[in-house]
């Protein structure tokens, strides 16, 4: 009776780290600007429990993974200015596809590419897959090799266990539309190497999946001005 | 007046006199370098810059790579063909990747890996993390799979074919098992035993045969020596003659230097105020003593008296 106990208290606890790792996963992917439905992001931990959890308690992660199409709003700032060769330019962004990871040892090549080729497959723009343990170094080449034609990104849940964004100290980031990013460079009459930086790999950017020479707007509040608005572009 | 060609010249051409158009150098000369050295560049660069290993062969040797146990000479040759190209961490990349497959981490074992429980081990020879023992199915296999780690580490190269290239020298460790051990000690025994020196050879019965393969064998050395065939240089040794005793070396004293040179300073004496009487006391004590202790004995005799 005490092991039945036990048992369940372990996979308790793992069901509440996977949930709070699809909450976040789910704010993440509607701070990105995809569509998702309001009950589906504030899923609350019973209902959780009973749809993607097996008999005996344990997650099942292959239930979890889940896609999403980009609102209008996004479709409209990922859509380049028309030219006058491409009057109805194809806006940048398309579905994401998100995947839970059920392998618990170690994660290969083989399970790397098989995340991508379903992506590609499937022809979704984006892909991000959860991981619960760390990915192998060729596994990671294999993503950063791949990402040329789908853009693959790689969490691990004890990262997704908080959303960081929601913390105190960490000051609203917005991404700029390529207009914004050129009407802003025109303003203070700036080449984009002079804006400050931020790192791809620094935990906001990862957040938000920004790429190589995009420009973030980061507004904190200031107790003199109110709000002070600062720009990043990221290396 | 204006003075008229001669009548035999050739008719002068009344078009602009073009300069031939300036030779475009080529990237070799502006960079300065000549032929030698950039070729050179070239092959330091390739061996510096080494190219990535293809993911397809990580793939190739990680799943189900050897096909049969024991590994056939198919394995075994192919993946001492892709060995070398390795790097030590892309080694290291190897034996995860295996391990991700639950295989061994050894690339010619076919085995599933060990799977000790907890964190540590504590095994005769001392404790061991589990993390690093269950990379491999057993010790013998992870002995082996260290060996070849340790030659990538600590490359020694040899000479391929006759292209000049070097490559990273792999053996692969032979099993635990002692028969062979001793086979192979024999073998080296023997080996040893057929390198005689020049001539000891010369009544074998094969001896046009060996004579070919010395003389081969001297080649591949040479060029292993010296990356190519170079002349020999004729060595001459010769003896230095020797016409008088040897004497031993004495201060400097005998040939006209002030004995006390080993204590100037810049030019300077300390105590030198001295200086007059110390050395004529110096000068009256030597006469009784052997040539190699006065100045030692005048040395004692300042400080007494400083």
């Amino acid at each position: 009776m005490a092991d039945d106990f036990g048992s369940t208290s372990i996979h308790d606890k793992e069901v509440s780290r996977l949930w709070r790792a699809w909450r976040t996963i789910h704010e993440m992917v509607a701070d990105r600007g995809y569509e998702l439905a309001e009950e589906e992001i504030k899923m609350p931990l019973e209902a959780f429990r009973t749809k993607f959890t097996a008999g005996d308690g344990s997650p099942n992660r292959s239930m979890m993974s889940f896609s999403a199409r980009p609102s209008a709003a996004m479709n409209k700032k990922f859509t380049p200015p028309p030219t006058a060769s491409n009057p109805d330019p194809a806006p940048e962004c398309g579905p994401i596809w998100v995947e839970f990871c059920p392998e618990k040892s170690s994660i290969g090549i083989s399970v790397m590419k098989k995340f991508v080729e379903h992506c590609s497959a499937n022809a979704y723009k984006a892909g991000i897959l959860v991981t619960a343990v760390a990915l192998s170094a060729q596994a990671r080449k294999v993503m950063t090799v791949t990402s040329q034609y789908t853009l693959i990104e790689c969490f691990l849940e004890e990262d997704l266990l908080v959303n960081i964004t929601h913390h105190d100290l960490v000051p609203t980031h917005i991404l700029l539309s390529r207009e914004e990013k050129a009407a802003l460079l025109k303003r203070y009459r700036l080449k984009e190497t002079q804006l400050p930086r931020i790192l791809q790999k620094d935990p906001i950017a990862r957040y938000l999946g920004l790429k190589r020479g995009q420009v973030v707007k980061i507004v904190r509040t200031s107790e003199t001005a109110g709000r002070y608005a600062s720009y990043r572009l990221c290396v | 007046m204006a003075a008229s060609p001669p009548p035999n010249a050739p008719p002068k051409s009344i078009l602009k006199k073009t300069n031939p158009p300036p030779d475009v150098p080529s990237a070799l000369e502006l960079t300065g370098l000549t032929r030698a050295q950039a070729a050179q560049l070239l092959t330091l660069s390739k061996k510096e810059l080494k190219p990535p290993i293809p993911i397809e062969t990580f793939e190739l040797l990680s799943a189900s790579f050897p096909s049969s146990t024991p590994p056939s000479p198919d394995d075994v040759s192919l993946l001492l063909s892709h060995l070398p190209e390795f790097s030590p961490s892309e080694y290291l990349d190897l034996i995860d990747e295996r391990n991700c497959l639950n295989h061994c981490g050894y690339a010619l074992c076919s085995k599933p890996r060990r799977n000790f429980p907890g964190k540590v081990k504590i095994r005769p020879s001392g404790v061991a993390k589990t993390a690093d023992l269950n990379k491999w199915c057993s010790d013998d296999c992870a002995l082996k799979g260290m060996y070849i780690h340790v030659q990538l580490e600590h490359p020694s190269y040899e000479w391929v074919g006759d292209k000049g290239e070097m490559k990273v020298k792999i053996r692969l460790r032979e099993g635990k098992d002692k028969e062979k051990e001793k086979g192979s000690a024999d073998e080296l025994e023997k080996a040893v035993a057929g390198l005689s020196l020049d001539g000891a050879n010369d009544d074998s019965d094969k001896k046009g045969d060996d004579a070919y393969q010395k003389k081969q064998q001297a080649g591949r050395l040479a060029v292993e020596r010296n990356g190519m065939n170079v002349d020999r240089v004729e060595v001459r040794i010769g003896e230095k003659e020797i016409t008088q005793l040897p004497t031993a070396p004495t201060f400097s004293n005998a040939q006209g230097g002030e004995s006390d040179a080993h204590l100037m300073v810049e030019g300077y004496k300390i105590g030198s105020k001295g200086k007059k009487a110390k050395n004529t006391e110096g000068e009256s004590e030597d006469d009784d003593d052997d040539d190699f202790i006065p100045s030692i004995r005048v040395e004692s005799l300042n400080y007494g008296k400083s």
